[in-house]
């Protein structure tokens, strides 16, 4: 743990737990989680920056199909590449003690994938073949039906995508989004 | 002059937009014009309504105007106006001319910084809004806002702090996210239900550790009167005696451990051992009880004496005297009524459980509201929330890949599911039908076959056990009577040798018991095992094998016949998620019915021996409250006949006093109208024979009909019976069974073994089984108190099995548990079985006469009665008071109001469910009216721009005569030069407009600011075929024209 700590100060960390939703220890937890990805460079550089890929083998992001999305979203350089402070931000979003319009919002920016402010069709289309892992036995009949009947659902100004206050509207009726989307540090 | 757009916008926000005109749009979207033309609802994205907080952030970064924007317009309102005035204090300065007002305080500031954690920006730009908050200048609370201040900050630190303990401390926590990491919430929140379960048995337990089992322990158990069995051979003196002498007897063995009988029965484990007694430190009275003991010292000695006759009858009515002495509570005194906060505490026991278990339904109950008046997002709701983030195992992506996929479609097959269900033909349906009643009707006789092995085995157990027990006269009674001894004897042909050996034997033990004390009021199932610590271990096996068989056959029960349900159901072609519910429902109804039948069994069993105790009680009580000497003297010629003489007591029985005889005679009449029809035609036989029988005599219980001395400790028996067995059955099926399957199709690749071995991880199987054990400890709490504890162990233990069961032996299901669906089928099924559970404890409570040798309440005629007794001792307001919550003139007005109340609310739902309905229509409405505009603006501005576009070839033309070469530079060679002369024109003209809004140098740092920061972050779209044109930049924002401006300088 003294290890650890000596990497930080003590006003760092008291930043870092004003800015989040981490007590101290988790900061230093999500530190230790942070540095496993690559020892020796974030031993170097306690916010080394590392990344995509690399930070894609965090065991949750592996098997998340939208695990690219997410680094994407938090990336403080927008590439994909994660500091230790974007990795703690997302981890922080993520954490228990997030509201649901911190996560609605971050998760509307995860599914917005051409970043039009709109989940649009094109958009839909990818969340449901990532989220069926591309199964060919979905066929672009079902997917178009299945994206009406969504649009159909929670479309309501009729334009064809989803603004922010829809989904928003969307994250608030669904009861299993707070559960879901949620990773345990 | 960015600052001077951020203006106009806001005015646009606020008055309309007509002031802006259009000009406002050509000026701020400069470059998209191009794509607007082609789509014009593309600028529907660029509107105030439809952009996120962070876009407008993250782009802008710098110019955190944006930001503040989009932050208050969705924070939360108390927040919106310290937001304004803080962090963009500066920008506030250019645009407001008070200042003052807007300095904000520390507390304020205290409360930003704790709000900038819920912005999506990045970290680093968070301290700065941090740094840039702790810097500002701030005014200094005074006084009592200070102390508030300080206050609210400590209560925070302490609370985060609390919190940190909190996770710490919590229970499981990696089992937790081993499992949400392999399985995904649904199973999880089975997980976390047990959890619940372990910590509100461990609550209910604290309970009554607290209130009953502690002052137990603690307190100096005061003296009971010595029994007196020559005047009263039943009082509940002398059947306590008996009974305690039964259980003082007992040694150590393993075996009892398991059975709850022998040594164990005598500890607190179970009902019978706490006193009826009020605890209490009075001296009076001590003396009374020592005079009381004097008193009978003397009395004995006279009988010795041989002046029986006198002796006696002087010695009981001195006895009375002190009885009455006793009677006489010292009020002054603290004393501790132990019987009355026994039932008061399990009164609260129930409630509390049933206010947890609502408190848990509500939450879901909401939910499932919303689902059924269609206000649920079904498809949004599988799309959006329907990967679980926590999963980080691939093979479980993949299941949980396809356990999506399969949702997806299904839902999407459920509509062709409905039509091809519409279009079956008739024949088809008829068959269909056929084949459902008739797998109905097979549920229906597997259901009825449980039932009746399970009788049949617990007669057959107690057969068995004990030797007095008469089948002929308990078969009788049930009307199914023609099968279970049809399958009794089939079943029996076998064991009959094996019964005649141990009948006698049994029976030998118990003559010894018999005789060797005279109040050896003996020969129930305790004191079986206990005279048989002589037999041989083979025979204590054989004992314990006949206690459990009918545990394990309701055991065994549980485990196939599911199976059976679930291969049947396939039959029966119903939809898949109905699938799920009656097989769930089917499987419930054979857990309660077993249940069903064990109670019964109980019931009658206790039932006839109920009727003596009310005989008992009304001689009791008679001559308890001093009908005295001629009372006292009428008992002992009753009690003077042999004790083992007979058969249950008929109505005609107490014929010492008239009217002891009548109401004798009511109490059995009444009892006789409770019990079931079939027992009554049994009694009147049982009063024939039993006429034919020497004069019959009342006693502690009711031997001839097997029944146990202490009911409720017997009861509590089989219910710990029950439990530990479903207990060990759930660890020996995971462990020696589910584990080697497991095994087995792990390590062997052919279809065989994977066909024995593949299981999958079956929610509603394993939440069954969590509840199964749960009812039956609400069941047993009143007779066995430690059951909440051993339920609460056993729970725990019950969380490594599962987990055991889950992690190691099976698959994750390829059925897609949600959490909020999985969540509301536990606590709805919980909230079921709760309430069939209390149904009997209630019963129980109110009607059955509790036994005369045990407990807290022996010798009344109902433990409820306890209670009323405390409450008619209270004083006469409280007790009028409550009279009145009873009365009609209370209860009919509260009715109406809370009629009324209903009706309201549900006037007000519609009301608002017709509104949402409205303004639906009305958002849609909205929306087509601005793609009507939109496309009406977007044509405008093309002709706009085409008429510039001319006027500007006319300019150029009329300029190159002037040689304006070098003026535009960079303009020159960009690529859509016209547009951007344009723009600047149109800038310098808006600049000149609006000289006192902008003060030029303000907007000049600002727009420096926006410089070096790339105005556009690179776009992250994936290359998919939008039908945008990729070289367009995104929706511009005020960012780019600032930097347009700057450029014209």
């Amino acid at each position: 743990m003294g290890q650890v700590k000596s990497q930080f100060t003590e006003d760092e960390l008291q930043d870092y737990e004003d800015l989040t939703y981490f007590t101290k220890k988790e900061i230093l937890y999500a530190h230790k989680k942070f540095k496993n990805l690559a020892p020796e460079k974030v031993g170097h550089n306690k916010n080394a920056k590392l990344a995509m890929s690399k930070v894609l083998e965090y065991p949750e992001l592996k098997a998340n199909p939208f695990g690219d999305r997410i680094c994407k979203v938090f990336s403080s350089s927008n590439d994909g590449d994660i500091t230790f402070e974007d990795f703690l931000d997302m981890m922080s979003v993520f954490s228990d003690a997030a509201p649901k319009s911190v996560k609605a919002e971050h998760a509307f920016r995860i599914y917005d994938f051409d970043g039009d402010d709109m989940i649009g069709r094109n958009d839909l289309k990818q969340v449901i073949q990532r989220l069926v892992a591309y199964n060919s036995d979905l066929g672009h009949n079902d997917i178009d039906q299945l994206i009406n009947n969504i649009l159909e659902e929670a479309d309501l100004d009729d334009d064809g995508a989803l603004s922010f206050a829809e989904f928003e509207h969307i994250i608030d009726k669904s009861s299993d989004f707070i559960n879901s989307f949620r990773i345990r540090l | 002059m960015s600052g001077g757009k951020d203006r106009r916008s806001r005015a646009s926000k606020t008055q309309g937009w007509e002031e802006a005109g259009g000009e406002f749009y050509q000026e701020s979207y400069p470059a998209d014009l191009e794509g607007m033309q082609r789509d014009p609802s593309k600028i529907a994205t660029l509107l105030p309504s439809k952009q996120t907080r962070n876009a407008t952030t993250r782009r802008v970064r710098p110019a955190q105007g944006q930001d503040t924007k989009g932050g208050t317009r969705r924070r939360a309102s108390f927040s919106t106006v310290a937001r304004r005035g803080s962090q963009y204090h500066e920008m506030q300065v250019a645009t407001l001319p008070d200042l003052s007002e807007n300095l904000i305080n520390e507390e304020r500031t205290w409360e930003e910084i704790r709000e900038i954690k819920s912005m999506p920006v990045p970290m680093a730009q968070k301290r700065e809004m941090k740094a840039q908050l702790q810097n500002a200048t701030k005014l200094r609370l005074q006084g009592f806002e200070q102390i508030k201040w300080r206050r609210r900050k400590a209560w925070q630190s302490f609370r985060s702090k609390w919190g940190e303990y909190q996770t710490k401390l919590e229970l499981w926590r990696m089992s937790l996210k081993t499992i949400e990491g392999n399985f995904g919430t649904g199973v999880v929140a089975f997980f976390l239900f047990l959890r619940w379960l372990v910590f509100l048995n461990l609550l209910l337990f604290l309970l009554i550790f607290a209130f009953v089992v502690l002052p137990h322990l603690v307190l100096r158990e005061p003296a009971d009167l010595p029994c007196d069995a020559e005047t009263d051979a039943t009082s509940v003196q002398c059947c306590s005696e008996g009974y305690d002498n039964v259980t003082r007897t007992a040694q150590f063995s393993v075996l009892d451990l398991i059975q709850g009988t022998g040594f164990v029965e005598g500890t607190l484990l179970f009902y019978g051992m706490y006193t009826n007694q009020i605890y209490g430190y009075s001296p009076m009275e001590d003396r009374a009880y020592q005079t009381a003991r004097q008193m009978r010292a003397t009395a004995v000695a006279a009988a010795a004496n041989g002046s029986s006759a006198i002796g006696d009858g002087d010695g009981g009515a001195r006895l009375m005297e002190a009885s009455a002495d006793i009677g006489e509570e010292p009020t002054t005194i603290l004393y501790y009524d132990l019987p009355l906060v026994y039932v008061i505490i399990i009164a609260i026991y129930y409630a509390i459980t049933l206010v947890a278990i609502m408190r848990a339904v509500v939450r879901q109950f909401k939910d499932r509201i919303a689902e059924g008046e269609g206000l649920f997002y079904q498809y949004c709701n599988l799309v959006f929330g329907g990967w679980d983030f926590c999963i980080h195992n691939q093979k479980s992506a993949d299941i949980k890949h396809k356990a999506l996929f399969n949702e997806i479609r299904s839902l999407l097959y459920q509509k062709r599911f409905e039509h091809e269900r519409n279009n079956r033909s008739r024949e088809f349906m008829l068959k269909l039908i056929a084949i459902r009643m008739f797998v109905n009707l097979v549920v229906f006789i597997i259901l009825l076959l449980a039932a009746i092995i399970i009788y049949v085995l617990f007669n057959e157990s107690l057969a068995k056990l004990e030797p007095n027990y008469n089948r002929s006269t308990v078969g009788n009674r049930s009307i199914i009577l023609s099968w279970s001894t049809f399958f009794s004897t089939s079943q029996r042909s076998g064991s009959v040798s094996l019964a005649s050996t141990i009948a006698p034997l049994l029976q030998a033990g118990l003559a010894d018991d018999g005789s060797s004390g005279f109040d050896g009021v003996s020969s129930n199932s305790t004191d079986t095992t206990s005279s048989l610590e002589s037999f041989s271990l083979e025979e204590k096996l054989r004992v314990l094998f006949y206690e459990f068989l009918p545990y394990l056959a309701i055991v065994c029960m549980n485990l196939v016949v599911p199976l059976l349900f679930n291969y049947l159901v396939k039959y029966e072609k119903y939809s898949p998620l109905f699938v799920i519910k009656i097989s769930l429902f089917r499987t419930v109804f054979l857990r309660l019915s077993s249940l069903a039948v064990l109670l019964s069994r109980f019931y009658f069993l206790i039932t006839p021996m109920n009727d003596t105790q009310k005989m008992l009680l009304m001689n009791g009580s008679t001559s308890e409250q001093g009908q005295t000497v001629a009372a006292a003297a009428a008992t002992p010629p009753v009690s003077a006949e042999p004790m083992f003489s007979t058969s249950p007591t008929p109505p005609s029985i107490g014929a010492g006093s008239s009217e002891t005889n009548e109401t004798a005679f009511v109490a059995n009449v009444t009892a006789a109208a409770l019990s079931l029809l079939s027992s009554v035609l049994v009694r009147e036989q049982q009063t024939q024979e039993s006429q034919e029988q020497p004069l019959p005599t009342p006693q502690c219980y009711d031997e001839e009909n097997g029944a146990p001395q202490c009911w409720e400790t017997f009861v509590g028996q089989q219910f710990y019976k029950l439990f530990i067995v479903d207990f060990a059955t759930h660890f020996l099926v995971t462990f020696f069974v589910n584990f080697p399957r497991a095994m087995f199709a792990r390590h062997s690749s052919s279809r065989l073994a994977k066909f024995i071995g593949e299981q999958e991880f079956e929610l509603s199987k394993h939440v069954l089984d969590v509840i199964y054990s749960q009812t039956l400890c609400w069941l047993g709490t009143f007779y066995t108190p430690f059951l909440p504890a051993i339920a609460a162990l056993l729970t725990f233990l019950m969380f490594y099995i599962k987990k055991f069961a889950c992690l190691v032996n099976s698959n994750p299901s390829a059925i897609l548990y949600r959490a909020s669906r999985s969540n509301s089928l536990f606590m709805s099924t919980l909230l079921i079985s709760f309430t069939v559970a209390l149904v009997p404890v209630v019963y129980a409570l109110a009607e059955l006469v509790p036994s005369r040798s045990c407990g807290p309440f022996r010798g009344l005629p109902s433990v409820w009665d306890r209670a009323i007794a405390a409450f008619m001792k209270l004083p006469l307001f409280f007790r009028n008071v409550l009279f009145f919550f009873g009365t009609a003139s209370f209860a009919i007005p509260c009715f109406v109001v809370l009629t009324f109340f209903i009706y309201y609310y549900y006037a007000v739902s519609t009301a608002n469910r017709h509104m949402v309905q409205v303004l639906k229509q009305q958002l849609v409405l909205e929306g087509h009216d601005k793609q009507f505009l939109l496309s009406r603006l977007s044509l405008f501005i093309k002709q706009q721009q085409e008429y510039q576009k001319r006027m500007m070839r006319q300019v150029a033309e009329q300029q190159q005569q002037h040689q304006l070469q070098g003026q535009y530079p960079q303009h020159s060679s960009s690529s859509s030069t016209a547009n951007n002369v344009i723009q600047s024109s149109s800038y310098q003209q808006q600049q000149q407009q609006q000289p006192p809004i902008v003060p030029p140098p303000r907007t000049n740092s600002q727009s420096q600011a926006a410089e070096p920061t790339p105005a556009l972050p690179p776009r992250d779209s994936k290359p998919s075929s939008r039908d945008r044109p990729k070289d367009l930049p995104p929706p511009p924002l005020p960012a780019s024209s600032g930097s347009v401006a700057i450029d014209l300088k």
